[in-house]
């Protein structure tokens, strides 16, 4: 009885704290429509760069005073304009199906660090920026030239931002990617999202881009590559890939190129392989690749390193160029279609490899994690001046294709 | 009839007992020889009863002087007088070879009524007297009789208005005890069905009985019920939700620790599975107990149906009873705490529909979800008739017009009302109540820590409903130590060759195991 | 009271797993990772067989000394002195980790769920349902850890499917390139969750067959091995050992990883953060409970409820004392050296009876 009574009165005592709680509660409740979402981020160089009183005596909205650094960078965020009563039974209708209203609300500040602007917004945004949305980060050529961990460090900290967020980058000033406005899709950002969705069709884009990606990359020193983006008004192509070094944009990897460094690191989802047919000249035939797999391993041969670029594939013939084209439908066929394809690719990964060995001198193709991997002790010995001994590497492609099917008409 | 034989002497001995209690007294005042002095006694003790008939007849055979002293509403005309006074005033002879205070044994041996009590004691006729016995008294003779003939004007049995069931057995409980232990004697016809009654509450005597099989039931368990039921001291118990709240352990709980039902298959099955049953003399709903969590979510049609569509239909309870306490304020949660966790189309659709609308999101839920409770409860209580156009009116012309005029979100209509209706699908009514309550707490809950504070909810409601027990047997015995054959009943439904045995933890037999 | 709580074998599987499986398991791959690098899966392996051992030294010694308790049974058997030692160091170790585990949960709360809401009104409200739920005594957190159970499970598992999509089986290579000598220190980490184990010893007395128990103790720990291998082999095969090096929260960072095409929810950070309540609050419940039960043997008292509001500030205290995230991990460090101090304890223990008890049958 008297453990009873305690209970009534911590009940007593403890009632009144609660409600005070819920009564001053609420501290992150904030409601779905007073939030900004941004759904892109686009990072320019700030070009060219105001002089220190500027920003006093122009009237610029996107100039802020800075605590610390220069104006380096343009900050342009993309947030959605959703129309009033989107989807009121009556009324409402009339007010969304206007083409010509704008749709997105592309803010910019000149800054330094991006946390700062990200302040800078709410100077003129009466939605707080809300980042656990974001979906794409447009860099431009410049930025990244000139190395792109620096702006991006607070999207890796941030907790908001998703580690699935895609990274582009774009020859052109990166806003003006965001400012396309898409034939089907709302908003650039989300179409520029699902853009690299469409890697099981073709291999030209690169599509492992994403800020966990590249966080991995950085944190284990190997360099890498981000896709290439080109924007019209309405239209924004992914294809190629922009080399990076040590942080730093080294230049640009065209769509074969890209399509062959992919078969290197073992990320080819599908797409096709074009060969001239072994049986006639001029004329083509079109592989389908079904299935692919890719391993790289080191040969260490009395200190001489070779790598072993080994993988199997299946393809499937969808097109020939000549429909009356006359060979034999037997297994024996297909291993020839299968050789020359064979042939082509070996010898375009092998082009592309020497072409980045000599121009770039960027190990995009991870050749040091292999070494790593496969031979840390040779690795130890090799690490400090890896950069001079990768552009001499020999590479040894062998990738097994099967022809295993030609569709419906033999 | 012999069902009734069997129990009416135990349920007047019990009767007595409790009549001795009330005056406080266990000295026993016996009857005077005298009609005069019977007459003037009864007259003071109902001293304003005028509906009591005291009726004076003489044999005319004999020349003997009878009083009978009844309710006059309460008894069966027919009885009276064609079993009784006929025979009192013509037939009956033989009352002058006897002995004065033979008379009272002659008369019980010979009226064609049956189940006729001879008392010698005062105290003892009056709670027959109230439940409508007529009482017979005999000049010169110490004994009085007491002749059941209570008027039999009940509803007739019925199918159930509260639990329907489709291929079930449409009979129900009525308010009647004894034809309600008849319909479940007809089901068992076991000798170890064990029928125990009680009398309780000082001002409505009203009978409970007691059931249970013995051999299946924990003794344990039945000397709990037992325990409970005899040790309550309240001066009325005018229904089985009465004595529902006397004997459960956890009162404030939100959770019901007895199950009421008035369908007699339903009953059957739990006293087969080793539960007992209690029913209240005046309610169509007896009670089951113990029960665990699990029973709430068992229709009647579950046994009727086929395993593998019940079984889905069981789950689609668990998952209704789930949403219908965690929608509104997940709905809450996700939108006014974490949009980041809806897909991004969801997300800029919700603020889509919220854009322009004056009332935070919290505000739109409670409104709604009271208006909600107000429409439930208008139509439980209207007339069948007029209850459907309070639908039409709450479901099309509010929710509808709500929208229109831009003061509520329509997702928000469509979570209230989704809920509203999973709450349906609950198949007990004071269960599918407390899940508003809880409800409630939830959307509370969410508007202050969302996520976090749904599942520290959650956590507070889960531990309750792990510490309540009913009657020995915790609430949750059915998930708890783990066994397969626990599942058989309770989050599906086996074949019916499976699940013939009693549940573990209520069986008799593995009691030392346990 | 308690005495009457009778608890069948199966219900051990629940306490040992859902002890074992606590917050720690957040920050875990990152502290493994910090000392063993790829190979810190095979840390947890070793660590695993040795849980076994200490499982069975627990279970060992609560059938010998039965209706015993752990605290009880090192009074008997390293004397009253040493004893009452002990049952300080216990005391000291579960209050840390109860208090830890608040602070260390709560950050986590605040990062992914819950950005301005005060630090003290979280881990007041966790700390408070553990008390709810420890006032109600043994049978109810056992019944509460059977229904938790399937639903860890099940996240955990979908955790790991989830993820298993952005693996990398590579990523495991080289294999002990640097020797098993960083695999084996990895066990200091890991020996504080495995510790959790301890609570065979406080609740064995409960069981109606605590011999039959056995079976389960090995299922549990064999089940938690399983799954700590498996989320710290799939941080290792998504990140890389490099990259967990630099993450605070590498498990949380692994759903971060998550991305469903068919767009159900995103964001899986927030719904696993979410299963992470219920995987800390059993932890800390159990724990919780073992403290009372060791403090009723250290004080040779009998007063139930006292016990537990005594510790309610201690608690709070403990879990808002560390400053920053940093000086946390430095005590959750302490705590670790601790464990380990009292694993090692528990080990000879059964020795030590075996000597002291040698002549006559144990009396208890």
């Amino acid at each position: 009885m008297k453990k009873q009574g305690f209970i009534k009165v911590l009940l007593f005592l403890t009632t009144p704290v609660f409600i005070l709680i819920l009564v001053t509660g609420c501290w992150d409740y904030v409601e779905i429509e007073s939030r900004g979402y941004v759904l892109g981020i686009a990072i320019d160089k700030a070009n060219p760069s105001p002089s220190k009183d500027e920003y006093l005596s122009k009237r610029d909205m996107d100039l802020m005073e800075l605590m610390e650094g220069r104006q380096k960078y343009a900050y342009t965020i993309q947030i959605p304009i959703i129309p009033r009563g989107l989807i009121k039974p009556y009324g409402g209708a009339t007010g969304g199906g206007e083409a010509t209203q704008k749709r997105t609300w592309d803010l910019t500040v000149l800054g330094h660090s991006f946390f700062e602007a990200n302040r800078e917004f709410s100077t003129k945004l009466d939605y707080p920026p809300f980042y656990e949305h974001l979906k794409v980060i447009v860099i431009s050529e410049e930025v990244a030239r000139e190395g792109i961990t620096e702006s991006l460090d607070m999207m890796l900290r941030d907790h908001e931002v998703r580690r699935r967020t895609r990274l582009f980058v774009s020859p052109q000033s990166a806003k003006s990617v965001l400012e396309v406005v898409p034939n089907i899709d709302d908003y650039a950002s989300l179409y520029l999202e699902k853009l690299p969705h469409n890697v099981h069709k073709t291999s030209r884009m690169s599509h492992i881009t994403d800020l966990g990606q590249l966080s991995q990359n950085i944190h284990s020193q190997v360099d890498f590559g981000l896709p290439r983006i080109i924007a019209t008004d309405t239209e924004i192509k992914s294809a190629g890939t922009a080399i990076f070094k040590e942080g730093k944009m080294v230049g640009w990897l065209g769509e074969l190129d890209t399509y062959h460094g992919k078969w290197v690191r073992d990320g080819v989802e599908g797409g096709i392989l074009l060969i001239e047919s072994p049986f006639a000249k001029d004329e083509l035939v079109c592989l389908q690749i079904n299935t692919s797999k890719v391993n790289v391993r080191p040969d260490i041969k009395d200190d001489r390193i070779t790598m072993n670029i080994k993988g199997k594939s299946t393809m499937t013939v969808v097109e020939v160029n000549n429909i009356m084209q006359d060979y034999a439908f037997d297994s024996e066929s297909l291993d020839i279609f299968g050789q020359a394809a064979k042939k082509k690719l070996e010898d375009g990964i092998k082009e592309t490899i020497k072409y980045v060995q000599e121009n770039y001198g960027a190990d995009v193709f991870h050749f040091n994690v292999a070494i790593q991997r496969y031979a840390p002790s040779t690795w130890d010995k090799i690490k400090d001046n890896w950069y001079e001994i990768f552009p001499t590497l020999s590479v040894d492609v062998n990738i097994d294709i099967k022809v295993l099917d030609t569709g419906l008409v033999k | 009839m012999d069902s009734r034989n069997f129990f009416r002497r135990k349920g007047s001995a019990s009767k007595i007992k409790i009549h001795l209690n009330r005056n406080k007294s266990d000295e026993i005042e016996p009857l005077s020889l005298s009609l005069k002095d019977n007459l003037n006694k009864l007259k003071t003790t109902f001293e304003h009863c005028e509906d009591l008939v005291y009726r004076k007849v003489s044999s005319k055979k004999s020349n003997v002087d009878f009083l009978l002293v009844y309710f006059g509403e309460m008894i069966e005309k027919n009885t009276l007088n064609n079993n009784i006074l006929k025979y009192l005033i013509h037939d009956i002879d033989g009352f002058s070879k006897r002995k004065s205070y033979e008379y009272s044994k002659f008369i019980k041996a010979s009226l064609p009524v049956s189940n006729i009590e001879e008392v010698t004691d005062y105290n003892s006729i009056i709670g027959p007297l109230l439940s409508g016995d007529i009482i017979l008294f005999t000049e010169d003779c110490y004994c009085a009789l007491i002749i059941p003939a209570k008027t039999s004007d009940e509803r007739s049995i019925a199918p159930s208005a509260t639990e329907r069931t489709i291929r079930g057995p449409q009979d129900a409980f009525v308010e009647n005890i004894n034809k309600n232990i008849h319909l479940i004697r007809k089901r068992i016809q076991d000798p170890n069905l064990a029928v125990e009654f009680f009398t309780l509450g000082h001002s409505t005597n009203t009978n409970i009985a007691l059931l249970y099989i013995k051999g299946i039931a924990k003794n344990d368990i039945i000397n709990k019920i037992r325990l409970k039921i005899s040790t309550i001291d309240s001066s009325s118990i005018l229904a089985s939700a009465q004595l529902e709240q006397l004997i459960e352990s956890h009162k404030w709980s939100l959770f019901p620790q007895t199950l009421a039902t008035d369908r007699p298959d339903k009953l059957s099955r739990s006293l087969l599975e080793g539960r007992a049953v209690i029913i209240v003399n005046g309610t169509p709903f007896a009670l089951i107990a113990p029960v665990t969590f699990a029973m709430f979510f068992n229709s009647s049609d579950d046994y009727f149906e086929r395993t593998i569509v019940t079984s889905t239909i069981r789950i689609v309870r668990y998952i209704c009873f789930i949403s219908s306490i965690f929608l509104p304020a997940l709905y809450l949660a996700m939108t006014s705490y974490h949009p980041g966790m809806l897909p991004t189309p969801l997300a800029l659709y919700i603020t889509g529909a919220r854009v322009g609308l004056p009332f935070p999101s919290l505000v739109e839920l409670v409104f709604m979800q009271f208006t909600t409770e107000v429409l439930i409860e208008a139509s439980v209580r209207l007339p069948k008739a007029i209850g459907q156009t309070v639908g039409i009116v709450g479901g099309l012309v509010i929710g509808q017009s709500v929208v229109q005029a831009g003061l509520v979100n329509p997702l928000i209509v469509i979570v209230v009302s989704l809920t509203a209706l999973a709450t349906f699908i609950l198949p007990v009514y004071t269960f599918a109540l407390s899940t508003r309550i809880l409800r409630a707490i939830m959307i509370i809950a969410a508007a202050t820590f969302g996520l976090y504070g749904i599942v520290i909810a959650g956590l507070f409601i889960l531990i309750h409903m792990s510490s309540i027990e009913s009657f020995g047997i915790r609430y949750l015995e059915d998930f708890s130590p783990y066994s397969l054959s626990k599942l058989k009943d309770t989050l599906i439904k086996a074949p019916h060759q499976y699940i013939n045995r009693a549940p573990e933890y209520l069986n008799e037999k593995n009691n030392d195991e346990v | 009271m308690d005495k009457e709580i009778k608890l069948k074998d199966i219900n051990m599987l629940a306490f040992v797993i859902q002890t074992m499986i606590g917050v720690r398991l957040l920050t875990l791959p990152r502290d493994l990772v910090a000392i063993a690098s790829n190979d810190a899966w095979l840390s947890v392996v070793v660590a695993g067989l040795l849980a076994l051992i200490i499982g069975y030294c627990f279970y060992w010694l609560g059938v010998k000394h039965r209706g015993l308790n752990i605290s009880q049974i090192m009074e008997v058997v390293l004397g009253k002195f040493i004893g009452k030692i002990m049952q300080l160091f216990i005391f000291a170790y579960i209050i840390l980790s109860i208090g830890l585990s608040a602070r260390t949960f709560s950050d986590s709360i605040q990062l992914f769920l819950l950005d301005k809401t005060p630090r003290v009104l979280v881990i007041l409200i966790i700390i408070f349902t553990c008390v709810y739920c420890v006032f109600k005594g043994l049978k109810t957190i056992s019944i509460l850890l059977d229904i938790l159970l399937p639903f860890i499970i099940f996240f955990l598992i979908l955790l790991l499917l989830l993820a298993s999509t952005n693996m990398d089986i590579d990523n495991i290579h080289p294999v002990l390139y640097r020797g098993i000598t960083p695999v084996l220190s990895g066990y200091v980490e890991i020996v504080h969750p495995y510790l959790g184990l301890g609570v065979v010893g406080y609740v064995m007395p409960y069981f109606t067959n605590p011999e039959k128990t056995k079976k389960w103790v090995f299922t549990g720990v064999f089940v938690v091995t399983l799954f700590y291998v498996a989320i710290v082999l799939m941080c290792i095969m998504v990140f890389g050992s490099k990259e967990i090096n630099e993450l605070v929260h590498p498990t949380i960072i692994l759903s971060k990883t998550i991305e469903l095409e068919a767009q159900l929810f995103e964001r899986a950070e927030s719904l696993f953060i979410t299963a992470w309540i219920p995987i800390t609050f059993s932890t800390m419940a159990v724990y919780y409970y073992a403290s009372v039960l060791n403090l009723k043997a250290f004080l040779g008292t009998n007063r139930h409820n006292l016990m537990i509001y005594i510790q309610i500030p201690l608690i709070i205290i403990i879990a808002l004392f560390p400053e920053d995230i940093i000086k946390a991990y430095h005590y959750l460090k302490i705590n670790s050296y601790l464990a380990l101090l009292l694993s090692i304890v528990v080990v000879i223990l059964p020795f030590i009876s075996i000597i002291r008890f040698r002549k006559g049958g144990v009396k208890t």
